[in-house]
């Protein structure tokens, strides 16, 4: 199938579509949920590999961009959490549809684990990739970048408030950011969650145990791997160590 | 402004988005921009430039293509035994061919980034269907000038001296060991085969002859890396090229080399549409 636009056709989304490959096709169909905007960038050729990876263990599998991201509809710095918890609801129907399966799992990677846990829909499973635990702590990361960044910068009196590591993040959606809080909120409609993290981390341990607490069988793994951080925000990254470790969830 | 997927190329594994202007402000005639990745990012550019970019040009009557090379990004890699450069080149082809088949095109304008530009530059010196071409932060060489300002009160003081005696030195013992540039694999990634300023110069006279509108676009906030300080390099460099009416040439001193700053890209993307607007009205 390969790459679409889908959704309203006033404001379509940007996806692609891997279907499953090899000879044990499954009946789950997976959709990969990315992060925002700086983590979108850096990691595209990963989500990629994943998706591919993946598809080859048999499952079909959609990739898509946000509103306001990538190839989607939407000025860049247009989105908001509630519009982008929408946009997974709208990739799930539209996977279902491709895939013509009504079991989905998903895989979100650093905002898209909190965005995915909340969203309205009935995962199998989730696999959470450096979840964003707590968003007042990512947005003290996506400062404290820009800080770096300014530091290094003589002509930074150009740099807006508005904007973090090449975005416009407005104070309305740093607000938004910083009252996540994966711990306190609902947990997932999903059976079980496996958290992948690349550093020991004692917010995601603390996010197991809420869970386990639920009912929501929840696992977490460490897999050294340099992925997450934003100290590299314009560096693609190949995160060979962590799509393998994702995979081997599927296989 | 109408987005839609475009795929081309060998089996249609290519993939891009073709951005399209309403047809009430579409012009007959308009030339197609074309771009492609920037490294290892997506077809929608760096903080995704390449997307602003396209929609603010569809608004103004132009159409865009924005697609991955062959095997990066959403597309394919190509079968053929060819290395990376002639893959880009072949890739860009085909974008023309397709969009020359398929929407009826008849006039380019491809735009390359750093070394988005190796591509650009073959495509524009060597097919006829181009009428425009981009170079943004692509070949420059450093001047005196350039050094001047660079190095500037920096000449005097003890530590330019004493960083200068070091790197020398390292060289020097480098040289010996004779390791110097051997199994770098960052070397061997991001080195990348520069034209000499003559045949640059031959190059752009090539495009020129062909009537070919060239827009040059540099960056000075990452001069010590990227080599261009000050607006009036390119016309020291080639100061015959500079002079042609069909040149133009846009400096941003402050903006980086991917023009993260939020006001840099806007800057840019507006003087790219100011451009296509007086060079294709």
């Amino acid at each position: 199938m390969g790459a679409l636009f889908f959704g309203s056709s006033k404001e379509p989304l940007y996806g692609f579509f891997h279907p499953a490959r090899g000879n044990r096709l499954r009946d789950t169909a997976v959709l990969l949920c990315p992060s925002l905007p700086q983590e979108y960038m850096r990691m595209h050729w990963a989500f990629r590999r994943l998706a591919d990876l993946i598809s080859r263990q048999g499952f079909p599998v959609l990739r898509f961009d946000y509103y306001g991201t990538g190839d989607s509809s939407g000025d860049t710095g247009a989105g908001s959490l509630e519009a982008w918890r929408r946009d997974i609801v709208t990739a799930a129907h539209e996977l279902k549809d491709l895939a013509t399966t009504a079991k989905i799992s998903a895989v979100a990677f650093r905002l898209g684990a909190p965005l995915a846990a909340t969203a309205p829909v009935h995962f199998s499973s989730l696999v959470l990739w450096d979840p964003v635990v707590h968003g007042g702590k990512y947005v003290a990361e996506l400062e404290a970048g820009q800080r770096r960044v300014l530091e290094q910068d003589p002509a930074s009196d150009r740099v807006t408030q508005e904007e973090l590591l090449g975005y416009p993040f407005p104070a309305a959606l740093r607000s938004d950011l910083r009252r996540i809080d994966m711990v306190a909120a609902e947990p997932p409609r999903a059976q079980r969650a496996n958290v992948l993290v690349s550093a020991p981390s004692p917010e995601a341990e603390g996010l197991a145990r809420a869970w386990r607490a639920r009912d929501v069988a929840t696992s977490v793994a460490v897999v050294p791997d340099d992925t997450a951080g934003l100290g590299q925000f314009q560096t693609a990254s190949v995160a060979n160590e962590m799509l393998q470790a994702i995979v081997s969830q599927f296989a | 402004m109408r987005e839609k997927v475009f795929t081309f190329g060998p089996g249609k594994g290519i993939v891009g988005v073709l951005t399209e202007p309403d047809s009430s402000v579409l012009r007959p005639d308009a030339p197609i921009a074309l771009s492609s990745n920037v490294g290892m990012h997506s077809h929608s550019g760096p903080h995704r430039l390449y997307v602003d970019l396209a929609r603010s040009l569809a608004a103004r009557g132009f159409p865009m293509l924005r697609f991955d090379l062959s095997g990066q990004g959403d597309s394919a890699p190509r079968t053929e035994r060819v290395n990376e450069f002639e893959r880009a080149v072949l890739d860009v082809r085909d974008a023309m061919d397709a969009l020359t088949e398929r929407v009826g095109a008849k006039r380019f304008v491809p735009l390359g980034l750093c070394s988005g530009v190796d591509s650009t530059h073959t495509i524009a010196r060597d097919d006829a269907r181009v009428a425009g071409a981009i170079f943004i932060e692509g070949y420059t060489y450093r001047t005196p000038e350039f050094h001047l300002r660079h190095y500037g009160k920096r000449f005097l003081t003890r530590r330019f001296w004493e960083m200068y005696g070091k790197r020398k030195f390292n060289e020097y013992t480098e040289r010996l060991l004779g390791r110097q540039g051997k199994d770098d694999p960052v070397q061997v990634i991001y080195s990348r085969n520069y034209p000499s300023v003559e045949q640059l110069e031959r190059d752009y006279t090539a495009m020129l002859n062909r009537d070919t509108a060239l827009l040059f676009v540099f960056a000075g906030g990452m001069h010590s890396m990227y080599g261009y300080n000050y607006e009036g390099q390119f016309a020291d460099l080639l100061p015959a090229i500079a002079r042609d009416r069909r040149v133009e040439v846009a400096f941003f001193p402050k903006a980086d080399h991917v023009y993260t700053a939020l006001v840099d890209r806007r800057q840019l993307v507006e003087r790219i549409v100011r451009w296509f607007d007086a060079r294709f009205p």
